[in-house]
Parts: C-alpha cells; structure tokens; sequence
C-alpha cells in the first residue's frame, strides 16, 4: 500500500511542478487510489464490550436480524466514510510532498526509511475548543476540574510534541525524523462553569453504546459538537479504558468518551498518564490504529508508520520486529502502556490537520 | 473430485454423529480477547480449561469435565472449521477501541484454523454459539 500511495504522491509532485492547474485537477480527479479502503460500522450494540454473564442476552444479541435492522438503519455511514477518506487523500495528495527516502518506502520493507514532511496547510497552529462532561456514581468518579485541567494539559503537551518522554525514543531507530509537532491545541476553561457539565448518576459503569451521550438515556448530551470537542469522562463496563467516534458519524454522539480513572494521576495504572484521551482524540481526527487492524498488508493510510500484523502491549523494548520491520510501539495509536507511547508522526499530523481543512469535516472545529 | 470428498470429510468435524475418541482428543479450542484494558485467554481441550485474566499472570487451569465437553462438541459440530479463517466480523468497534480484539483458534488433527479479528462480544454468527459456550464455561467454572 505504501508503494501504491508514494508512488501516487510521486506522480502528484511531478505533475505540480510542472505547474499544470488543469493536469492537476484531471489527477486529482482520477488517480486517488481508494482500493485498500475500508469502513468501519457502527452497529450500536451493547453487548460488545460487557463481560459474558448472561446466556439470555446474547441469544437476543447473535441475529442477522439485528445486524441488518441496524445496517438499514444506517445506510449513508459506508459512503459518507469512503467520501471523508477521498478527500483526506485528495488534500494530502494536493499539498504533500514526501521527502527522504527517493525511490520510495517498500511496503513492508524494514531497512528503508519512508519519511514524509509536515504539510504547509497555512493554518498554522489549530485550537479546538473542549467541553467536558462528567458523569459520576462515586467521588472518585466526579474527578476535580485540577484533574481535568492536568488532561487537557497532556493533551496539548503530547500534540505539540512538548511531551518530556519524547526523549525516550531509541537513538538506534529510524522514527527520529518522524516524530511530530501537529500543531493543534486543546482549549478549555476549566474555571468557567459552562465548559464543563457535571451529573450524578445511578449508572455505576457505563456500556460503549453511546448512553453516555443521550439525556434520554440518563447521560449527558454533547454541547455544540459540530464546533466543540466532547469528552465524557466517567466508569464504563468491561475493561475499555476509552473510545471514539470517527469523522463522519452522526454529529449527536460526536466527541470521545475516557475512563475516570485514565486521566492522569487516576488509579487505572499503567493507563493513568492521560494517554487514552490522546489515542481517542487520535481517532476522532481520523487517526487508524498504527496496524491498520489488520495483517501486514492492511494498512493505517500514513505512509511514515511501519506496517505491522496487530497490537503491542505493556512496554516492549526496541526492535520489536513484525511484518519484516521494526513496529513503532511508541506511537500514541498503538496499544501500548501510558508511559511507553509518546509520539505522532508527521504523515499523522497531516492527516488529522486534513479532517480539519476549512470544508473538510472537522473544518468548523476551529476556534 | 473424489479425493477432495475424501479429504473433507477427514477434516471436517461433523462428518458423522459419533465423532471418533481419537478425533475428540487432538481438538483445542482458543479464545482471546484483548485491549489496552482488557485481557482474556481461554484455551479448552477435552481434558481442560486454562483461563489467564490478566498479561502477564499464570493461568487458572481446572478439569474440564465431561458436561462441559459435550457442550462444546455439540457448538462445535455446525461449524464449518476450515472455513474459520474466511469469517467476517459483523462489526468493527474494535477499531475505535469500543471492544476488545478477538480471535478463536481450533486446533483439529494437527492443523489450526484462526479466524480474522472480531469484536469481543459480538463475534461471526457461524461461531456464536460455541464462543458463547466456552466464555460460558469458563465464567462459570470456579
């Protein structure tokens, strides 16, 4: 895939230096390569992440008939993904220009350096403004504005590459020239009441079927998420620590949610540093797991992130080598503990800035 | 043509009612679910069920006894095993860390068949029932 792509972008530099407005628009048009494509569903089930008590609920969960009442009941998610994805690459494709490397990336290739060069998108540094909302059983649970502040402030640090373990990065690897400053900040007023929303609640541990979002279903729902950053932060079921909705789902659920106890300084260790909410805010930029959830071939769609066949976890040491390349376990989009990520890369910093283009999806995110 | 009759019936586990004591005994069954927060490892043979909980700790091993062995033959036998690895996950939740990443593996006559990732909870219909009875099992089994 990374040939595919390189090999596209190559083409795309050739034809802009020629400076042919309409060559360009014709390949723009034509050559954005969509075939290693795929969607994600959201199927709203309840189930997916509870611990298996009951026979009686899945009986009632297993059916086709469930599944397919809940595709019919979202037809336009698969092509409103595919859209979203055509235009990321059309823009990435128009101002990217990878450099290093001439010849371009193998694929899957270990000893080659695939490097790609942050693009000049001329929006400079990008503030997305925050609400937080809270929902508690607990004490614990209603974590303290300080808490919230501390997360936000990871957020920026880890987005800004201002993060102090960046320096862990091995001197031996090859992802130096890869690790990113996306320029994009977090704002919020802790201080100032109507940036975060807080509520009591009966619910002791929250599903990650999006109740969380709805009033209806005793959540909360989200404030101005076509031009606000939503997090809920409070207990959810089964021992997922956080999730996102990706770019193009419905705008009522838009936002991450994240486990109390991840925020930094939480008792989830070794997920208490805050960097759940830098992976989940890396999805709802439209960042893919760093393996492309799946084998080797299946890809993340960033071209400077080594292709990989699945998760790490815990703290691995350096190589870890999968699908003949060494992984970068540290980035923020794998599954590794809090305190052994600690970088985006630029192709990925590129990609989220693409989702947040004036008319790109996430463009009315900016403050 | 004949030779490919022959050769799936030898591999397939429902080719007749009285599944050889041999062919019982060479089954293993593999579970896991993971995430950044969740683990879950269960591997069942006919002789047992080792449950690991948590990475990095050793697994619970206990007897599986006869009861639950039935169980998992009779969810065993529609499932067409060598055609495991070509199931499709009815959803992705996982890719957006709204549920663990599962996988079954069935160890038959020497040859393991692995399905794709699917989301914990909510796996391939052709193999709902026999992962719905070894999670079953061994939540049940202390």
């Amino acid at each position: 895939m990374k040939k595919v792509l390189l090999s596209l972008a190559t083409v795309a530099l050739l034809f802009t230096a020629c400076s042919d407005d309409s060559k360009e628009i014709l390949l723009q048009e034509q050559q954005i390569d969509m075939s290693d494509f795929y969607v994600y569903t959201d199927f709203n089930d309840d189930l997916s992440s509870k611990s298996v008590n009951s026979k009686e609920s899945y009986k009632t969960c297993y059916t086709m008939d469930v599944l397919n009442k809940q595709l019919r009941e979202n037809p336009g998610l698969e092509k409103k993904m595919f859209d979203i994805e055509y235009q990321t690459r059309k823009f990435l494709t128009a101002k990217g220009k990878p450099g290093g490397a001439p010849g371009g990336g193998s694929g899957s290739g270990g000893e080659e350096d695939v490097d790609v060069l942050p693009i000049d998108d001329g929006l400079g540094i990008i503030k997305i403004p925050v609400h937080v909302n809270v929902l508690y059983n607990t004490s614990a649970q209603n974590v303290s504005n300080a808490q919230i502040k501390a997360q936000i402030d990871v957020l920026n640090k880890d987005f800004r590459k201002m993060n102090s373990d960046a320096s862990l990065l091995p001197s031996a690897s090859t992802f130096g020239n890869d690790i990113s400053d996306t320029q994009i900040e977090f704002v919020i007023d802790v201080n100032n009441p109507a940036d975060i929303t807080r509520k009591s609640t009966g619910v002791t541990a929250w599903s990650t079927n999006d109740d969380m979002k709805k009033s209806s279903q005793g959540g909360i729902d989200p404030t101005n998420p076509d031009k606000t950053l939503n997090i809920w932060i409070c207990n959810i079921s089964g021992g997922i620590l956080g999730y996102a909705q990706f770019p193009g789902g419905p705008s009522s659920t838009d936002g991450v949610v994240i486990l109390y106890s991840s925020l930094p300084g939480g008792s989830a260790a070794p997920y208490n540093l805050g960097r759940t909410a830098t992976h989940e805010v890396g999805h709802y930029l439209n960042l893919r797991h760093i393996w492309g959830d799946g084998r080797c071939k299946q890809d993340d769609y960033v071209l400077d992130t080594p292709s990989s066949d699945g998760a790490n976890y815990g703290c691995p040491s350096y190589p870890t080598i999968n699908c003949s390349s060494a992984d970068m376990t540290m980035n923020y989009m794998d599954y590794t503990d809090d305190g052994c990520m600690y970088m985006f890369t630029d192709g990925q910093r590129n990609r989220m800035r693409a989702i947040l283009a004036n008319n790109a999806v996430r463009g009315n995110l900016k403050l | 043509m004949k030779f490919l009759i022959i050769f799936l019936s030898l591999i397939s586990v429902d080719h007749s009612c009285s599944q050889s004591k041999n062919n019982q005994d060479t089954i293993t069954i593999e579970y896991s679910a993971h995430s950044r927060g969740t683990y879950k490892h269960i591997i069942v043979n006919k002789k047992q069920i080792s449950i690991e909980n948590k990475r990095g700790e050793s697994p619970i091993i206990k007897t599986c006894n006869e009861t639950h062995w039935d169980a998992i033959l009779k969810a065993i036998k529609p499932v067409n095993v060598e055609n495991i690895p070509n199931l499709k996950a009815p959803s992705e939740k996982r890719f957006y860390d709204g549920a663990a990443i599962a996988t079954l593996s069935i160890v038959y006559n020497g040859e393991t068949y692995t399905t794709p990732s699917f989301d914990h909870g909510n796996p391939p219909n052709e193999i709902a029932e026999l992962v719905k009875e070894i999670l079953s099992i061994s939540e049940n089994i202390e």
